[in-house]
């Protein structure tokens, strides 16, 4: 239980929550003194609220979870840090800068705090991506998103996706006879590795690569076992075998029901604003298995060897 | 000490002109106002609610109307309905800053500058900065932590924060600078902004310059005794008076457009005056007090006519530094008797007894005056001399309205540590 708040400590929020409204200064306080976690979105969509700028082309009560702070509220960066200042000064937390830089949405703000004040890690039970989400963050768009859920957990990604039937392709392959295809299997394991690359790569790295940066670079020891038709749900599962700039390496498998349906030894991504079409080509070249076995070249920004 | 000559021939520089003004002064915040307080003597100066605690010596400061800075945050802060910012760019911006942007705006708009223009074109700014907003910022640091420091606590109130803030809302690609030489400053932006037009380097420079009006901008200098304790606004600031006892502060922001002539000709900008010379020197004596015999501003004076090529005679008047301060006046009206020690003696006026003294902005402010006086053919009046300073004798000082008008004039500032700048401007009539 949490002793009440003395009389400085309510001038102080006070202080914090300048201009929001008293709605949200009640939360605040419900929530300092009896850990209410029911008022906590009150308080941050409050503050939210409060900075949003009039001109915003959507206004946060007509906002979904899947809104992105930036691109849909209006909120630029240095907003994003003076409402993260005044959730941190309300509710007594604190927000490291490489966890601001993995909340995009106010969903995963809404998640973010919760498990923050809850103490279950994050880490622990992963990251979840929807489809939504999703969308907002790989460059992959429908009809070619082949994954409807992402967990992302450290050097391990997992995915998901339910064959609809109604997929374009289907139609020819085959005709009559609906099967899906091995090369859109290892697609959506490709998306999947996509997702981990933009998510992950920029805080191990410090740098920052935007969506239309990452390449795929090879594939090598792909084996396919058991064909999935429509109805079934294909689970992709990645492990980074290794992350150096400009490349990410992972061994997957895909399972359906249980059953094997394919496995690829080695999978390559290529990311980085510098690289050139040939340069892809040559860090092909590079992960083949015999090369990738001794050290891998270093490709610096500038894209020199 | 020898006089530079011009180190270029006059026949290559180019002819430098303004084509365009803007205000936010305690005597009016847009040009037809500041005209009719300047025609009319209507002082800017009032009892200040900032210093009425009894404890503050000081009463008076020029106030600019209708703008309220009631706290340090922005979202508090009332301006003028008609100039509309959004919080982004509220939010790295000090009153000065504000004030200048109101003040670009108009400038703009006179000049009737396209966007492309502008963006073409370099920015010499001048301020102080924020030291209230620093002051607060770095309170919030030591009270509350590192980490509760506004993310714009260094934007808004270090003295570049004038020209960080004007050259990003107005996409100014040129040269931006700011300048830091106490009460001259802005005086050297305008003559560092002549100098590249001159030189070819630039087509258009805005020249600004811009300061907070509150008691943290302006009490500091009761401690060295430099401000008026007079509590009426009819009777101080009062340059050349024998009763005058300091300055009165102000703040707010002038802004000049500078231009060459042929872009000006070319696109049919309508000219406010011409910029014909100018000259800086220092007096090398004391961080604080004027050379009593006023050599640095002398030789600045001297240094200016010849930078125009005019003669002493040619010149109609003068826009004294004169902050109302005993020892600064009296080293001005020194240095005027010196430099125009033949039988000519122009008119002398200090408009600072109707605005108060504006610190980094005076300079910048009191051309913008000169443009007007020159444009609208009229003598500004020192205002509020009821018993001229016996040391003013033989010196035409302008305490009451005249038929006369300037054709070629020159505008003085000086700054603590001896800084002085003298501009030569001419009126600009059919043509030439």
């Amino acid at each position: 239980m949490n002793p009440k708040l003395t009389e400085s400590d309510h001038a102080d929020l006070k202080e914090s929550l300048r201009r929001c409204s008293p709605a949200t200064l009640a939360a605040a306080i419900r929530f300092r003194e009896k850990g209410d976690l029911d008022a906590l979105p009150i308080v941050v969509f409050g503050i939210i609220e409060r900075y949003q700028p009039a001109t915003a082309p959507v206004r946060l009560s007509a906002a979904a979870d899947s809104m992105r702070l930036i691109e849909d509220l209006g909120l630029d960066s240095l907003t994003l840090l003076e409402i993260v200042m005044a959730i941190e000064e309300s509710l007594k937390l604190r927000i490291e800068n490489h966890e601001l830089r993995e909340i995009r949405t106010l969903r995963q703000l809404e998640d973010f705090l919760q498990a923050k004040i809850t103490g279950e890690k994050i880490a622990a039970h992963g990251r979840h991506y929807s489809r939504e989400q999703l969308t907002l963050i790989l460059p992959q768009q429908p009809p070619f998103l082949f994954l409807d859920y992402v967990e992302l957990d450290g050097d391990t990604v997992k995915g998901r996706y339910t064959i609809r039937g109604d997929e374009f392709f289907l139609e020819g392959h085959f005709k009559n006879n609906p099967v899906f295809p091995a090369s859109i299997v290892f697609e959506a394991l490709g998306q999947t590795a996509c997702l981990w690359v933009l998510e992950q790569a920029p805080t191990r790295l410090a740098k920052p690569i935007n969506s239309n940066q990452v390449f795929f670079a090879s594939l090598d020891g792909a084996h396919f076992y058991r064909k999935a038709t429509p109805g079934e749900s294909l689970n992709f599962e990645l492990s980074l075998l290794k992350l150096r700039d400009p490349l990410a390496v992972f061994a997957g498998t895909v399972t359906c029901a249980g059953g094997e349906v394919a496995r690829i030894e080695r999978l390559v991504l290529a990311f980085g604003d510098q690289l050139r079409e040939e340069e892809t080509s040559d860090a092909a070249e590079i992960a083949r298995p015999r090369q990738i076995q001794a050290t891998l070249p270093v490709v610096s920004r500038n894209g020199h060897h | 000490m020898q006089i530079p000559s011009r180190a270029i021939p006059h026949s290559e520089l180019k002819r430098v002109v303004i084509t365009g003004l803007g205000f936010i002064t305690s005597i009016g915040n847009g040009r037809n106002e500041v005209l009719r307080s300047l025609r009319e003597c209507r002082t800017g100066v009032e009892l200040f609610p900032e210093f009425a605690h009894q404890d503050i010596p000081v009463k008076l400061a020029g106030t600019i109307k209708e703008f309220h800075f009631p706290t340090p945050y922005f979202e508090d802060w009332t301006h003028p309905a008609e100039y509309q910012l959004t919080r982004e760019q509220m939010r790295p911006m000090a009153p000065n800053s504000l004030y200048a942007w109101c003040a670009m705006r108009q400038a703009v708009e006179s000049a009737g500058l396209t966007p492309a223009q502008i963006s073409e074109s370099g920015l010499m700014a001048a301020s102080g900065g924020s030291m209230w907003l620093a002051h607060d910022n770095l309170q919030t640091m030591l009270t509350r932590g590192v980490k509760r420091c506004q993310p714009m606590g260094i934007i808004n109130s270090i003295p570049g924060s004038l020209h960080i803030n004007l050259a990003a809302n107005f996409k100014i690609k040129g040269p931006t600078l700011g300048f830091s030489s106490a009460c001259s400053s802005s005086a050297h932006a305008v003559g560092a902004a002549f100098d590249l037009i001159r030189l070819g380097r630039q087509k258009i420079v805005f020249a600004v310059g811009a300061e907070d009006c509150n008691k943290i901008s302006i009490l500091p200098f009761a401690s060295v005794r430099a401000l008026s304790v007079q509590t009426d606004p009819n009777l101080s600031p009062c340059a050349f008076d024998l009763k005058r006892d300091g300055f009165v502060g102000t703040g707010g922001a002038a802004v000049l457009v500078l231009e060459e002539l042929e872009h000006a000709q070319r696109r049919d900008a309508t000219i406010c005056a011409e910029v014909i010379g100018w000259a800086q020197t220092s007096d090398g004596y004391n961080v604080l007090a004027p050379d009593p015999e006023g050599d640095g501003l002398r030789r600045a004076m001297e240094a200016a006519l010849a930078d125009a090529g005019i003669a002493r005679e040619e010149v109609d008047y003068i826009n004294a530094h004169a902050p109302s301060t005993p020892s600064g006046d009296a080293s001005e009206i020194c240095a005027i008797k010196r430099t125009f020690a033949g039988g000519h003696k122009p008119n002398v006026s200090s408009t600072k007894s109707l605005t108060g003294h504006g610190l980094s902005l005076a300079g910048a402010m009191e051309t913008a005056f000169c443009c007007l006086a020159l444009q609208e053919k009229f003598t500004p009046v020192s205002a509020h001399i009821s018993e001229l300073d016996p040391i003013c004798e033989g010196v035409p000082i302008v305490t009451k309205p005249i038929a006369d008008f300037p054709r070629i004039l020159l505008n003085n500032s000086s700054g603590f540590g001896g800084t002085n700048v003298c501009l030569a401007l001419r009126s600009w009539e059919n043509g030439r």
